[in-house]
């Protein structure tokens, strides 16, 4: 039945260039006449600013300095609320180290910096609030003074009775979980050139995930017109989320206007991780109940979680969060609240996942626990529960517009993962298992520009195709998807296909690329561009070809006739006609989502390890990820999304924590934030199961975040299986591992254990 | 004090003025236009910035500009002009081993520099010689199966 021509076919339009070095990044881009910028963090987190002097700065020759006088806009930004300030000026508070105070350009990096340290900045010292246990205690102090109790967002979700749940239940399990806060360490720090075309407007190239918000967040902060802002993405070396927020882009944007030069801002390594948003971390109080057969009956969850000093993203993580709390199960009563909380840390917001990571790290291990407490097998204990076709799934947000299929990708990945191996002598080998039902975007929330998408199709006079969209490709492939979508919808060679991307003068909205979604909205997008455009040229075609419009294809660069191929009418030869005859083959559509409010795919992770239980080492041996993803646009690509996926959330469960002790950065570089290596890696297999999905393009789910959401609990989970002990604090580093095992094998004292002891074993 | 630095560049002889605390990075990026080495740390922790310094692979964030007088350095640039960057494409293609393309510059570099002086490695020792490249995008496990296709070219048959 699949007689596809370029779905599913490996295809890569940016791999040469790259591989070449020819591939142009923000940092990598000079202009005649630059000045390079930098920027005057918060030397502390949190401060009153008396004064700023720049007076010695400014008298350097051809020093450029910028404080909050010289914002004429808003001189606020934010994706949500606009509560963070561009710069922080004198009377006004500095509410974490990502503060910036002051931007400098001059004619060199070296020079800037230096004009950098002659600014003098009178500030008076506040007590911080550092912890979310800090926040919620009476009288702390007010990170932002109209927010006395320091709530950023609250959310709740309720179904059934959970009192009456518990009523029923054998067994009730109650653990608190907790997941770090992550860096996204994509090896590209933010950069960004701002510079003037030939009408004087500011066309800002970066490094950014979502080109229109980008624009018109900057243009007003800065008091630009917003038709006066052209923003173009330049190739991301890696996004993760952490590129859908702005840093330095409106500074780059401000320092331009101000000098009336191009200038270049690039960050140091140290700068990108004090600057941009993090993933939340959270603290996770689970309660679990269970019949005897293992059958769930409530959950109840308290979620809190660390919004940093702005508000960020927070109350659309919190919400994904709760709503992924219950996972692929059917628990019918549900009691979720979640609460996060403005302290002097840095800002969290978007990072691959989008707070389901966090639940499903707590849900998937107490799960085991519990499974361990009634003695069930944990494969078995998810079967159970898995939603199926008739099982009502957990929350308003899980309304599923396709089959359920949570025990098919544990099936896969079992099968795919074989016999768990033995370990080497002095070592122990367990296996863990983890279940998730991941959302992804479809384009239909109206929250973050998420609703409504725009992509251009054009079939230019010779057949050859351009295709634009405000997507942007950061590695994941969306050029090559969209290209052959295109070449598979217009019956052309995927070779035929040009696509451009993230230019607000040249593409239309497609919104963010984030949560998973371009393949699909642009996807969707540019099919329903593509079959007006194919309308029009069959009307065209029918008449010449003698032959109704419906008894026509398109396929193999040709319109054809379909019962008789060889009456047909070349691409070229028809999009020339067209041309002559006023035939208008431009088409931008407007795609919105029908009925379904969010996607969800469903994702199972078996992971095998070997635990050193002396020095708590662990070696990862195998992982395997199953997903039903729909359908694979481009199969390199997505086993790319899968294991790349899979490795980064290895990190966050073993070594990656960004760790603040009184809100200043314990790991400020990748010397101290630890990253997996190579030589880190186990075998990964990535399992692709193909349910084609009613409404997506050509059966095609969002695939991008979901690897990081099963990975970390099914290794917390084979650490348990190996050594009976369950870390509840993220990341099971080696120090927390040795600790537990010690005091697992020499204590007899109940106590002393019950953070990291296992139950039941 | 301003150094004056002789080196020999993809082939080319090269002369430039540096400072005493600019980097070979710095030379290549900012005096020479070479961007395929990419800033990723600035202190060796991250490997994006790999060049092939008298056939050596080389953090160039860790060498001082004046240091690289009269080296051979071969910059992903050079490295594109050659014939065996044919197979490195193929092979980094075929397995899906790019993806953000910022580490894939200084991970190519290490890859030569490792398969010149161990032509037919095993996977632990394709790991380590690629354990000084970050990568954040592909989990590493393409990079390593288009080592071994790049390998298995070579020998015209498959492990």
């Amino acid at each position: 039945m699949n007689d596809f021509r370029s779905i599913g076919r490996a295809y890569d339009l940016d791999g040469s260039q790259k591989l070449r070095g020819a591939a142009k990044y923000a940092g990598d881009l000079s202009v005649p006449g630059m000045l390079h910028g930098v920027t005057l963090f918060a030397p502390v987190p949190r401060a009153l600013v008396k004064a700023i002097d720049a007076g010695r700065a400014r008298k350097m020759p051809g020093v450029v300095v910028l404080t909050a006088d010289n914002v004429s806009g808003s001189n606020r930004f934010g994706p949500v609320k606009r509560d963070q300030p561009v710069l922080v000026g004198p009377g006004e508070e500095a509410r974490f180290v990502g503060d910036a105070l002051a931007l400098v350009a001059a004619e060199s990096p070296a020079l800037a910096r230096e004009a950098r340290d002659r600014i003098e900045v009178e500030l008076e010292e506040l007590p911080v609030v550092s912890s979310i246990e800090e926040a919620l205690q009476g009288g702390a102090p007010a990170v932002h003074a109209e927010v006395p109790d320091n709530v950023c967002a609250r959310g709740e979700v309720t179904m059934g009775d959970v009192e009456a749940g518990f009523a029923q239940a054998a067994v009730i399990v109650e653990e608190t979980v907790r997941t770090p806060r992550q860096e996204h360490a994509y090896l590209e720090p933010e950069a960004a050139l701002a510079t003037f075309d030939e009408r004087g407007r500011v066309i800002l190239y970066s490094c950014v995930q979502d080109p229109y918000y980008f624009g018109y967040d900057i243009a007003q902060a800065v008091g630009l017109p917003a038709n006066r802002l052209r923003v173009v993405a330049t190739p991301l070396g890696g996004g993760f989320g952490g590129k859908d927020d702005i840093t330095l882009q409106a500074h780059t944007v401000l320092l331009a206007l101000h000098s009336g030069r191009p200038v270049r801002m690039v960050y140091s390594r140290e700068e990108s991780i004090r600057a941009h948003p993090k993933r939340h971390p959270m603290e996770i109080r689970l309660k679990v109940g269970a019949t005897e057969n293992g059958f769930l009956t409530a959950l109840e969850a308290q979620v809190l979680t660390d919004a940093g000093a702005y508000t960020g993203r927070s109350p659309v993580v919190v919400t994904v969060a709760l709503h992924s709390l219950s996972g692929p199960y059917a628990i019918p009563n549900l009691k979720l609240q979640g609460v996060s909380l403005f302290t002097n840390n840095l800002v969290t917001g978007a990072c691959r996942g989008y707070g389901q990571p966090q639940t499903t790290a707590a849900r998937e291990i107490v799960l085991d626990l519990l499974g361990a407490r009634l003695g069930i097998d944990p494969v078995r204990l998810r079967k159970a529960n898995a939603v199926g076709p008739n099982a009502r799934p957990g929350t308003p947000l899980a309304k599923l517009d396709s089959e359920p299929s949570a025990r098919e990708v544990i099936d896969a990945a079992l099968a795919e993962a074989g016999e768990l191996r033995p370990p080497a002598p002095g070592r122990r080998a367990g296996r863990g298992v983890a279940c998730a039902m991941p959302l992804f975007d479809i384009g239909a929330l109206p929250s973050l520009g998420l609703a409504g998408v725009s992509v251009g199709v054009e079939v230019m006079v010779d057949g050859s195709i351009i295709v634009t969209s405000s997507a942007v490709d950061m590695g994941q492939g969306v050029r090559s998807a969209l290209a052959l979508m295109a070449a598979e919808e217009l019956g052309v060679d995927p070779g035929q296909v040009t696509v451009l991307l993230g230019d607000t003068d040249t593409c239309p909205k497609s919104g963010p690329t984030t949560g998973s979604r371009q393949t699909y909205v642009s996807g969707n997008a540019l099919l329903a561009a593509a079959r007006a455009l194919k309308e029009r040229m069959a009307t065209e075609a029918a008449e010449r070809l003698d032959a109704s419009p419906d008894q026509l294809e398109f396929r193999e660069g040709a319109v054809r006739v379909l019962s008789e191929p060889h009456r047909a009418l070349t691409l070229g030869d028809l999009a020339r006609h067209c041309y002559y005859h006023g035939i208008n083959l431009r088409e931008e559509s407007w795609f919105k989502a029908g009925q379904a409010i969010i996607g969800h795919t469903f994702v199972a992770t078996v992971a095998d390890v070997e635990v050193d239980t002396t020095t708590g080492d662990v070696q990862v041996r195998r992982l395997v990820t199953a997903h039903d993803i729909g359908r694979a646009i481009n199969p390199t690509a997505v086993r790319g999304q899968l294991i790349g996926g899979s490795v980064q959330s290895l990190g966050w469960a073993l070594t990656e924590d960004l760790a603040q002790e009184a809100c200043r950065i314990m790991t400020p570089s990748l010397s101290e934030y630890i990253v997996p290596t190579a030589m880190d890696v186990p075998e990964v297999e990535a399992v692709l199961i193909e349910n084609p999905y009613p409404s997506g393009p050509f059966g095609a789910k969002g695939v991008g975040e979901h690897a990081t959401v099963t990975t970390a609990p099914a290794l917390l989970n084979a650490i348990y299986s190996a050594t009976g002990v369950m870390v509840r604090d993220y990341p099971a580093t080696p120090e927390k591992l040795a600790r537990a095992l010690g005091a697992f094998d020499e204590s007899d004292d109940p106590e002393r254990n019950t953070r990291t002891k296992g139950d039941g074993q | 004090m301003a150094v004056i630095v002789s080196l020999i560049v993809n082939g080319q002889p090269r002369t430039a003025e540096v400072g005493p605390t600019d980097t070979l990075l710095d030379l290549l990026r900012d005096r020479f236009d070479l961007t395929g080495a990419k800033r990723g740390c600035e202190k060796g922790d991250c490997g994006a910035c790999t060049v092939i310094m008298d056939g050596q692979a080389v953090c160039s964030c860790l060498v001082p500009a004046p240091q690289a007088e009269g080296a051979r350095i071969l910059t992903i640039e050079g490295f594109a002009e050659t014939e065996e960057m044919a197979a490195y494409e193929r092979a980094f293609l075929a397995a899906g081993a790019v993806q953000c393309g910022y580490c894939t510059p200084g991970m190519v570099l290490s890859v030569k520099a490792l398969l010149d002086f161990t032509p037919r490695p095993t996977r632990r020792q394709i790991e380590e010689g690629i354990s000084g490249n970050l990568c954040r995008c592909t989990g590493y496990r393409q990079i390593v199966e288009a080592v071994e296709l790049i390998t298995d070219d070579a020998e015209g048959v498959p492990r």
